[in-house]
């Protein structure tokens, strides 16, 4: 019985031993996570083309590694390519554990655009076009198409001279133009902009002299 | 003989919970919504600052997701708060804000990086914006 015993403490330190070495090799070897995403402003672009280093808020400079696998993706170019990825311009990139870029995806700017402000005289064309100063006086036209909603809010009926509106618009980063997708409409007025500052324009053939 | 298995069995059982890692290693990329963004305006040209700051400010708060978290699933759920009265959209998106100024829309994710623009305006024509880029991973 004391033999049994002995050699079943024996086999009882040795398996100890064994799951603390395995438990210590699996802490060790902690793979680390096998995709990261890292966006920033393209800082270089290898003559290559294999590689592009990246700068980043949260990670400093970044180098990416670029295969022929690599998919580029920006808005408004269907086929776009490693070409139009310059430095200076901003861009995401899902990396494998290597540092290989699986995805590149250039940001092209803010492509959705909300602005409220009043509609300027003449401003509102239904089914073509709406334009709008905000508070600021800066103006802003905005193409309406045949999918444009036009919600009255607050009792509004109708988009005049001097309505207030929000324009929730869509932005073509090819060419910058804006097309309405939305067109609040509510009663009142935003604060206005400071006397004399901004504003609708005077109609055509009102102004001054 | 069953004694020494006894023992074997109880001995190799505690060391398997006092060695095992701690699951801190995970190698599915996950996120969690530990940080929020919060943009306040009393102005549209104004700096972002503290709501403490400015009381009156209207404010713009992301809950989730976290900025370029990487995740595997096909949609995310988009959580924030801003002003009751504000009008939110996400994505070019109108989404409905509650009472409490809590809103929430679920977005479909392609594989990659994912922009998410979250714009928010108050009826003064103060707009407050912020950008995610969230990157879904291949499973």
């Amino acid at each position: 019985m004391k033999s049994i015993l002995k050699v079943g403490a024996i086999l009882a330190v040795v398996a100890t031993l064994a799951v603390a070495t395995m438990g210590t090799a699996l802490a060790q070897t902690s793979t680390p996570p096998e995709f990261r995403g890292f966006k920033g402003a393209i800082a270089s672009v290898s003559p290559n083309g294999t590689s592009l280093v990246l700068t980043t808020k949260a990670h400093g400079d970044v180098t990416i590694q670029l295969t022929a696998q690599t998919k580029y993706k920006a808005p408004g170019l269907p086929n776009a390519t490693l070409a139009v990825f310059e430095a200076g311009k901003r861009a995401a990139f899902l990396v494998d554990a290597n540092g290989v870029a699986l995805h590149a995806y250039l940001i092209p700017g803010p492509l959705h655009v909300q602005r409220g402000g009043t509609v300027t005289v003449g401003g509102y064309v239904a089914g073509t076009s709406i334009t709008l100063a905000s508070k600021q006086g800066d103006l802003s036209t905005f193409v309406i198409t045949g999918v444009t909603q036009v919600q009255f809010k607050q009792g509004t009926t109708a988009v005049n001279d001097g309505s207030h509106v929000l324009v929730i618009a869509q932005r073509d980063p090819a060419t910058d133009r804006l097309t309405a997708k939305a067109i609040l409409v509510f009663a009142g007025s935003p604060k206005g902009p400071p006397d004399g500052a901004g504003g609708p324009p005077p109609p055509p053939g009102k102004g001054p002299g | 003989m069953k004694l020494w298995l006894v023992v074997v069995v109880a001995v190799v059982g505690a060391a398997c919970t006092s060695a095992a890692p701690a699951p801190t290693a995970t190698p599915t990329p996950t996120f969690t919504p530990t940080e929020t963004v919060t943009l306040s305006l009393v102005t549209p040209t104004a700096t972002a600052t503290s709501v403490a700051e400015t009381p009156q400010a209207f404010l713009l708060k992301v809950l989730a997701p976290q900025d370029e978290a990487v995740v595997t699933t096909a949609s995310i759920q988009v959580r924030g708060e801003t002003i009751p009265s504000a009008v939110v959209t996400v994505n070019g998106q109108i989404v409905e804000v509650d009472a409490d100024g809590q809103f929430q829309v679920t977005l479909t994710l392609e594989e990659g990086p994912n922009v998410i623009d979250i714009i928010a305006t108050d009826e003064d024509g103060n707009e407050v914006a912020v950008e995610l880029v969230i990157f879904r991973a291949p499973r």
